[in-house]
């Protein structure tokens, strides 16, 4: 094995970016405190009702100009944005190829191309011009998991499934039939998509 | 039986335990499963090789009562198999009871052996005595019967626990650690964790590789702490020169009120210079720390790699033992020979190895070998001999199994083949040896007349076949009549590495093993000649078909920059064509990875891999490549000259491809439908199927399911993802009648499912009728 300088991401660019991926992963590994535990509890005490409302922890992302959400509960990883490797006589639609993640290879989709919203552009995607913010996010069980890049992470946000407004009707592209709802997280207006949806759309693309 | 030798410390007992228990399982779950669907024969020939597998191996450990047992349940199996007999519920009842006696052994310590066989013989021997009677009435409650016929002297065993049971000590756990004599440890890992260390170890390697670029950072600061040092030093200087006092250049940064004079440069050229040696210092270390980390993630990488090889020797212990018990009791002297015990073998391949030469050994004692007085009205030594030897050879490990018996007698094989009307006279007259010796491997089949408790019941060499299959590999049988035969098994060395050229096609890294490589050729653009709507070139006096990989492959080719095009020439003998590629960009050693099962079968592509910078990389499968390759050039599709003349002057008869991988259903077909006047082409398996139909034209396909590498059902699948191929009638010939199976071929997009007796009627010919109308 002989030691080869890695082909993508300036050394700079992966530091910050492993910095930013490195805090989300702690948060999503960190172990169960006594204060978790506490709540955990608490929560399990109430009325059924108002158990219904509790929050729901969910990942943000920025991705073709939305910012969009998934449950945190379906994340396994996330990682700093690595190139999908077509497959020949597969790769069209959806399905972009394969990336190591981690040294496993994960099959990898295209999430923008899914919802209809257009490719990774710094100006849409709301980025600032001096960095690249992408990165990918690998959501699934462990026998369907799928790896996907959006433009930027927001972090993990409680929110409340039963504040969840119906997407309005006027909503472009096909990102209205992976929506579970809309609602407001931290003053910004979140699209949460409906992760059982948009794991069985990537399993589509395999067709 | 004491045989202490063993596999890595295990004893015979302990490897039998083992094999006995996955055995067992496979039979409960098999007999419960026949319980549920007593017509469904397809579950009967796991449970028979099972059954087999049991009775070999309790004849290597000796356990002769567990041998009876075993054929007694194999027989059971092969009846119903044949069709002569369904197995009842009372039957089935039996046959569980053989496997809890089977399983039984599994809790027994060596030394309590004996003493449970002589306590349980009356019982096994009462039960095989059953076994092999009739079968029960199929009696509403035939539970009660079994229970009746289990003599009082015979305490079922609830009651009348192993005798040494209480004092044996537990059984060793499958993954237990076991010391060996030399001091050693042998631990059972699961071959699965061992690849995701190898996974794991690899990335370090690819972590480690990226700390250059930190590296190249600390040298950068070491360049600018020096520029920053001359700077101080010119500063000096010119304050040296003026005799000012000089304030710090505003290149510095500080302002001019600040004035520290001469003291004020002295310091700070003092702590510029403190810098530097913290930087130098640090600087080495770092690099010490980064070699360090380096070699030591290669190491763990190789390491792990190198865990996977075990010497030939140690998958093959078991033999010597079983030879000998054999030959004597077949009255025959034989002499085992082993060579190349120490040649490295992977050890998925090592012991998946084991069960195929116990039955190729097996089968040369029964079958080959002869008897001291034939061997010496022959002319011959009365001691037969028979050689196992392990070899690597041009990249492949070689296995062979060879005897000086006598031989395959291929006209009995061609009577058999008549007999059984799996060919008609006139094709069997015309069978060449290597194609006769291909019916020896058909399940079923068998040149020995009377079936013997030994090997002569044509379960076997399907077996071997299949086994040797499922680790990548072939099996070939020559022989010459009165002098011996000889099993040739030819597999990669490893499975999970391969030394893989890297090259570009359509901008796109791919790796193809360099074992398959006939070489690289550089073709000047001169050189290639467009023959008859082909591409050719000329390597070594000889014309070779030229094909630029992104036609197969799909993608833009990229314009070459010079006018020497890298090419890989790939097959043998005349057999070679030439696939075109863009770049070579050197080769590399790859940790091999199935793809996803998701993706199912992708044409042209065997495995993932992961290079060392951490690029995901495909690895081109060579075979399917190649038949890709023959068949461009046969079309001359790829200029899309010779195929537009074809279809104007061709008389276009329906043509039909039948995929089936035996020999016998493939034959039926192919003469059923090319009397009937079509244009018929085969395939022996899913994945040859697909090549051929993309690759080709055809009006229908004939599928079977059950095929090794890709079934027919993941064919189907892959064949209707493709919208050229949505509307393409699909015909299903199956065994498997159950309803369940019906809907799932059509669920997967057949048009038609029919059952393999459509021969006998001609419901096959009027479904391809029905779907195509008449040949043309």
């Amino acid at each position: 094995m002989s030691a080869s300088s890695p082909s993508n991401a300036s050394p700079a660019r992966a530091t910050e970016q492993s910095q930013h991926t490195d805090a989300i992963q702690r948060l999503l590994d960190r172990p169960v405190t006594a204060a978790d535990l506490d709540a955990g509890a608490e929560l399990a005490a109430l009325p059924a009702e108002a158990r219904n409302r509790r929050t729901v922890r969910y990942l943000l992302f920025r991705i073709g100009g939305e910012t969009a959400a998934l449950p945190a509960m379906v994340l396994r990883r996330v990682t700093p944005a690595a190139r999908a490797v077509p497959i020949p006589h597969r790769t069209a639609g959806v399905l972009r190829g394969v990336c190591n993640i981690r040294g496993e290879l994960v099959l990898c989709a295209d999430l923008r191309r899914l919802l209809g919203l257009p490719a990774h552009d710094r100006e849409v995607a709301g980025v600032d011009g001096s960095k690249d913010t992408r990165c990918m996010i690998v959501v699934g069980p462990a026998d369907n998991s799928w790896a996907f890049e959006v433009d930027a992470l927001m972090g993990i946000e409680g929110a409340d499934p039963s504040e969840f407004r119906a997407p309005p009707v006027t909503v472009e592209h096909a990102i209205g039939d992976f929506t579970l709802g809309v609602t407001e997280i931290g003053g910004r207006c979140v699209t949460v998509l409906d992760s059982d949806r948009v794991l069985a759309g990537f399993r589509m693309g395999l067709a | 039986m004491s045989d202490n030798a063993g596999f890595g410390g295990l004893s015979l007992l302990d490897l039998f335990k083992l094999e006995a228990e996955a055995h067992c399982a496979a039979l409960s779950e098999g007999l419960l499963a026949m319980e549920k669907a007593p017509d469904d024969r397809s579950i009967v020939e796991p449970l028979m090789r099972a059954a087999h597998s049991i009775k070999g191996a309790a004849r290597i450990i000796g356990l002769d009562a567990i041998v009876s047992l075993a054929h007694a349940m194999e027989d059971c199996f092969l009846a119903a198999k044949a069709g002569h007999e369904a197995l009842s519920p009372a039957r089935v009842d039996q046959l569980l009871k053989a496997v809890d006696i089977v399983s039984e052994l599994r809790s027994l310590a060596e030394p309590d052996l004996p003493a449970w066989t002589r306590s349980q013989s009356d019982r096994l021997s009462e039960l095989t005595a059953r076994l092999r009677a009739p079968p029960p009435s199929v009696a509403p409650q035939p539970e009660p019967a079994v229970r009746a016929a289990m003599p009082a002297a015979t305490p079922p065993p609830s009651e009348a626990p192993p005798s040494a049971a209480p004092t044996s000590a537990p059984p060793p756990a499958p993954s237990a650690t076991i010391a060996t004599a030399a001091g050693g440890q042998t631990v059972r890992v699961a071959a699965s964790a061992l690849t995701r260390m190898l996974f794991l170890a690899g990335e370090s390697t690819v972590e480690a590789a990226r700390l250059q670029s930190l590296r190249s950072l600390l040298t950068g600061l070491k360049l600018r702490e020096r520029a920053l040092e001359t700077a101080v030093q010119e500063l000096r200087e010119h304050h040296g020169r003026h005799g000012l006092p000089t304030p710090m250049a505003p290149a510095v940064g500080a302002a001019r009120h600040a004035g520290p004079g001469e003291g004020g440069v002295d310091s700070v050229a003092r702590a510029v210079s403190g810098m530097q040696t913290a930087l130098a210092d640090q600087s080495v270390r770092f690099d010490e720390a980064f070699r360090r980390l380096e070699e030591l993630s290669g190491a763990l990488y190789s390491e792990i790699l190198r865990s996977r090889m075990r010497p030939f020797a140690e998958g093959i212990t078991a033999f010597p033992r079983m030879v000998r018990d054999i030959a004597r009791q077949l009255g025959k002297p034989v002499d085992l020979r082993i060579q190349g015990e120490s040649v490295e073998v992977d050890r998925d391949t090592l012991q998946k190895l084991e069960s195929p030469l116990t039955h190729l050994i097996r089968n040369s004692l029964d079958h080959g070998v002869e008897t001291p007085a034939e061997r010496i009205a022959a002319g011959k030594p009365p001691t037969a001999t028979i050689v196992l030897a392990a070899r690597h050879q041009s990249g492949s490990l070689v296995i062979e199994v060879r005897d000086d018996g006598r031989g395959i007698d291929l006209e009995g094989v061609r009577r058999k083949v008549v007999e059984r009307r799996m060919v008609d006279a006139a094709t069997a007259e015309n069978l060449t040896p290597a194609e006769l010796m291909e019916f020896l491997f058909l399940p079923g089949f068998s040149t020995k007349q009377g079936v013997t408790e030994l090997s002569g019941r044509g379960v076997g060499l399907d077996i071997v076949q299949s086994a040797v299959r499922e680790v990548g590999g072939t099996v070939r049988l020559d022989s010459e009549l009165g002098r011996g035969a000889r099993f040739t098994i030819r597999l990669p060395i490893t499975r999970s590495v391969i030394r893989g050229a890297l090259v570009r096609i359509a901008g796109e890294l791919y790796a193809v093993p360099l074992a398959r490589l006939d070489r690289i050729a550089l073709v000047s653009e001169a050189d290639i000649r467009p023959v008859q709507g082909r591409l050719q070139f000329t390597l070594e006096d000889e014309s070779v078909g030229l094909v630029h990989a992104s036609e197969i492959l799909g993608g833009e080719r990229a314009p070459s920059g010079n006018d020497v095009l890298p090419v890989l020439v790939v097959g043998a003998g005349g057999d070679r064509c030439g696939l075109g590629i863009d770049q070579v960009c050197g080769e590399e050693d790859l940790v091999v990875r199935p793809l996803d099962p998701r993706l199912g079968a992708v044409p042209h592509i065997a495995a993932s891999a992961i290079r060392s910078d951490g690029t995901p990389v495909f690895v081109l499968d060579v075979d399917d490549i190649l038949r890709s390759l023959k068949q461009s050039l046969h079309e001359g599709r790829v200029l899309g000259v010779a195929s537009a003349q074809g279809a104007t002057t061709r008389k276009s008869r329906r043509r039909i491809l039948i995929v089936d991988d035996s020999i016998t259903v493939r034959e039926v077909e192919r003469q059923l439908l090319t009397r009937r006047g079509y244009d018929v082409e085969v395939a022996v398996d899913g994945r040859e199927g697909y090549s051929a139909l993309r690759a080709g034209r055809f009006d229908l396909m004939v599928t079977d399911v059950d095929m090794p590498r890709m079934t027919g059902i993941e064919l189907i699948r892959a064949v209707r993802r493709e919208p050229r191929f949505a509307e393409l009638p699909i015909i299903i010939v199956s065994y498997k009648d159950r309803e369940e199976d019906r809907l799932l071929g059509l669920e997967a997009g057949a048009s038609a499912y029919l059952t393999k007796s459509s021969f006998q009627d001609d419901s096959l010919i009027r479904m391809v009728e029905e779907l195509i109308g008449a040949p043309g």
